[in-house]
């Protein structure tokens, strides 16, 4: 078959760009390879007030501009976590600060231990904070925000119940569920299982409050308290065969139980400070109060967010020059939700709301980082699976926990 | 005059040899610009799917997938995990082919008007975005405020709400369903063009002889699409395999593992940061699909011969 030339040349043409589609397609997302351009990776909560920072930080270095890319909660993990494998990355990327070690530890992040001067000093932040994105002295990301879990009830449903104040401990607070729900008909409360990393966060917590620890040992190894482990899970258990935890527990992410509290389907739940603001806009009458542990107040696993720059950035020396703006205390307080990681920037009069002083006072007195172990990590469908069991009542604590224990000693072992 | 050398002399043979000649010359010719014409396509392929399939393969072979492998075999999950693999697939595949076939049998009856209306609506689950559709599944499924408890309970069908993705036993035939809403489209769509093919004679012959409906279903509607149906088990079976948004979106695998079938297993351990366990995983799924992806080419070179 002879074919004639216009064909040819429209079969080259249509080859030429399927094969250019492909690979500007796969180079797409990553970092700007212009000298005076960067990629910021940042999650959709922040886009409003991170498009109001980079407008300014673009009239203040004329000819310097900030490209940014939305992530979302579901998502960023896995997405940053595939640019960093492949080395196509973003000049700057806001990361949680638990997952920081996970890259740090392969040479995935660019030390910033340099940026710390007289306009950002070391002492201005939130130990907790700096010690999770430090390791061996080295700095690996910039934490701007940081936070704790606390009680968020409705005063409403609390007086209806006859409940004057919010319960200090866990025994407490078991016995007022079960006055809210005999008394309003609806679950007093609810977990939310159906996120693995929701999950976690409260296993974390409830092992914390149990007198858990992670301590890294000299050879690398961290400990883990397996009869912690166990009470955890127990925790996390009580009040379902009793009918006062929500079965919508084991369906429901985080922003599925706040619904349902705005929905007053439920007395109170556990979350962090950037709960309050929407559920007071709601127009609920809400009290907040520190997370009760077995004795009083209960020991939180804390975490933030924070700015890191990859070790394969195209133009790190642009990209330090944007997280050292967004790092100034004034900038870090307009863009958390919560608290900054700066003390001065907590002086911001935004956070002088009295219903944030339980959260504040959590993470500053029982308050702990989250492990900075990248093997923690590797502990979530393991502890997801096994809060799942005992919840249900398909296994004892004592018997899902070994599971928990066996993962813990994989991936916690010596270097 | 031209005189034609007779048919049997060796003039007449070399000259049938020449146009031979010509004529492979010609088939090698065409041959060559095929695969030039392709070789983009192919360095595109074996880019994006060759690599990662070689790469896959070393990494299960190596000492960390031996490893991975023993570790795999030997966790408590397992069984469960390869149980539930094969509910997942054979409630798939069962009911998307039962659902599809009746739904295309249902569209081809004379009887019924606006065909082109109802098969457009049947459509809709096919194109549907997996996710919106997972996430809307999962707030029907939802145990206290979904739509489908409220309306069985409207209904007095059930007297006290269903724990659709809360009970160990019905979440995983939950999810299957579905997948089977899905998937079944495609089943109507490719039974209705094999039902096209059958003439309006052979059932008019079949109606005189006194064949009832499930004799005309049975003994003409079944064999003529025999092959039909044959690559519809294969294809189903496959993207069941591979299906992970429905179970990823509504259970992420629970609870307590009850849902958790293979591609969530894989994900999961994507998750851990085991790249050795992804592999060993992943190269199982690719043998499977690739026995099924065999018997599928085997069967429509046979119908091409």
């Amino acid at each position: 078959m002879r074919w004639s030339t216009s064909t040819r040349v429209a079969g080259a043409a249509a080859v030429l760009f399927a094969v250019g589609a492909t690979v500007s397609g796969c180079a797409s997302g990553s970092g700007s390879s212009g000298s005076n351009t960067i990629t910021w990776w940042s999650p959709n909560w922040d886009t409003p007030t991170a498009k109001q920072l980079i407008a300014e930080f673009e009239k203040a270095n004329p000819g310097d501009k900030v490209n940014l890319v939305e992530t979302t909660n579901d998502t960023m993990a896995t997405k940053i976590k595939t640019a960093l494998d492949s080395g196509s990355t973003p000049d700057v990327m806001t990361e949680l600060v638990s997952r920081i070690p996970l890259y740090s530890t392969k040479g995935q992040l660019t030390d910033l231990t340099g940026m710390f001067d007289a306009n950002m000093p070391k002492d201005d932040f939130n130990t907790s904070a700096l010690g999770a994105v430090t390791t061996d002295d080295k700095t690996y990301a910039i934490p701007f925000r940081w936070d704790a879990q606390g009680v968020i009830y409705n005063k409403d449903m609390f007086a209806k119940a006859g409940i004057a104040q919010a319960p200090t401990n866990w025994s407490e607070l078991q016995a007022d569920a079960k006055i809210l729900k005999d008394k309003l008909g609806v679950a007093a409360y609810a977990w939310p299982y159906g996120s693995d990393a929701n999950t976690q966060t409260r296993w974390l917590n409830a092992y914390y409050s149990n007198g858990g620890t992670f301590d890294t040992k000299a050879d690398g190894s961290v400990s883990f308290d397996s009869a912690a482990s166990e009470k955890a899970l127990q925790m996390l258990a009580d009040g379902f065969s009793d009918g006062y935890v929500s079965k919508s527990s084991f369906e429901s992410d985080n922003t599925a139980v706040q619904n349902l509290f705005i929905n007053k389907q439920l007395a109170f739940y556990f979350d962090g400070v950037y709960a309050v603001d929407p559920i007071t806009k709601a127009g609920l009458n809400i009290g907040t109060a520190m997370m009760p542990g077995p004795d009083g107040p209960g020991t939180v696993g804390t975490n933030g967010w924070a700015f890191a720059i990859p070790a394969k950035a195209k133009n790190a020396d642009l990209a330090k020059k944007f997280v050292q703006f967004m790092s100034q205390s004034d900038n870090m307080a307009t863009l958390t939700m919560t608290f900054p990681a700066r003390l001065s920037a907590a002086k911001d009069p935004k956070f002088a709301n009295p219903l944030y002083k339980p959260f504040l006072d959590q993470q500053n007195e029982d308050g702990r980082a989250v492990p900075s172990s990248p093997g923690y990590a590797q502990l979530t469908q393991t502890v997801y699976k096994a809060v799942q069991q005992v919840a249900l009542g398909k296994a004892s604590a004592a018997d899902a926990n070994k599971a928990i224990v066996q993962q813990a000693q994989n991936v916690f072992k010596a270097n | 005059m031209a005189v034609l050398a007779p048919p049997d002399s060796p003039t007449r043979a070399a000259s049938r040899q020449s146009a031979q000649a010509r004529a492979v010359k010609a088939m090698r010719r065409n041959d060559r610009r095929g695969w030039f014409l392709s070789l983009p396509s192919i360095l595109v392929l074996l880019a994006l799917a060759g690599v990662p399939t070689v790469y896959v393969i070393l990494g299960a072979f190596s000492a960390d997938g031996v490893d991975a492998f023993d570790t795999i075999v030997h966790d408590p999950g397992f069984s469960q995990m390869m149980v539930n693999t094969g509910i997942w697939v054979v409630i798939a595949l069962v009911g998307a082919l039962v659902v599809g076939y009746l739904a295309a049998i249902a569209l081809n009856h004379k009887g019924v008007r606006l065909t082109g209306m109802w098969r457009a609506l049947l459509l809709i689950p096919w194109i549907t975005p997996h996710v919106a559709a997972a996430t809307a599944w999962k707030w029907m499924f939802g145990t206290e405020y979904g739509t489908l408890n409220g309306l069985l309970l409207q209904l007095h069908i059930i007297h006290e709400p269903i724990s659709w993705l809360t009970n160990t036993t019905l979440v995983l035939p939950a999810l299957a369903l579905v997948q089977v809403w899905s998937t079944f489209p495609f089943v109507m769509m490719m039974v209705t063009s094999g039902l096209q093919s059958i003439p309006d004679e052979v059932y008019e012959a079949a109606q005189l002889d006194g064949a009832r409906p499930f004799d005309t279903l049975r003994f003409i509607i079944l064999p003529a699409l025999r092959d039909v149906t044959f690559i519809l088990v294969l294809i189903v079976t496959v993207w069941a395999l591979n299906s992970f948004v429905p179970v990823w979106v509504i259970t992420r695998g629970g609870p307590a593992g009850a849902s958790t079938i293979l591609p969530i297993k894989l994900y999961q351990e994507f998750q851990n940061g085991s790249a050795s366990s992804v592999s060993v995983i992943a190269l199982f799924q690719l043998l499977v699909s690739m026995t099924l992806a065999w018997f599928y080419v085997q069967r429509t070179q046979k119908g091409d011969r």
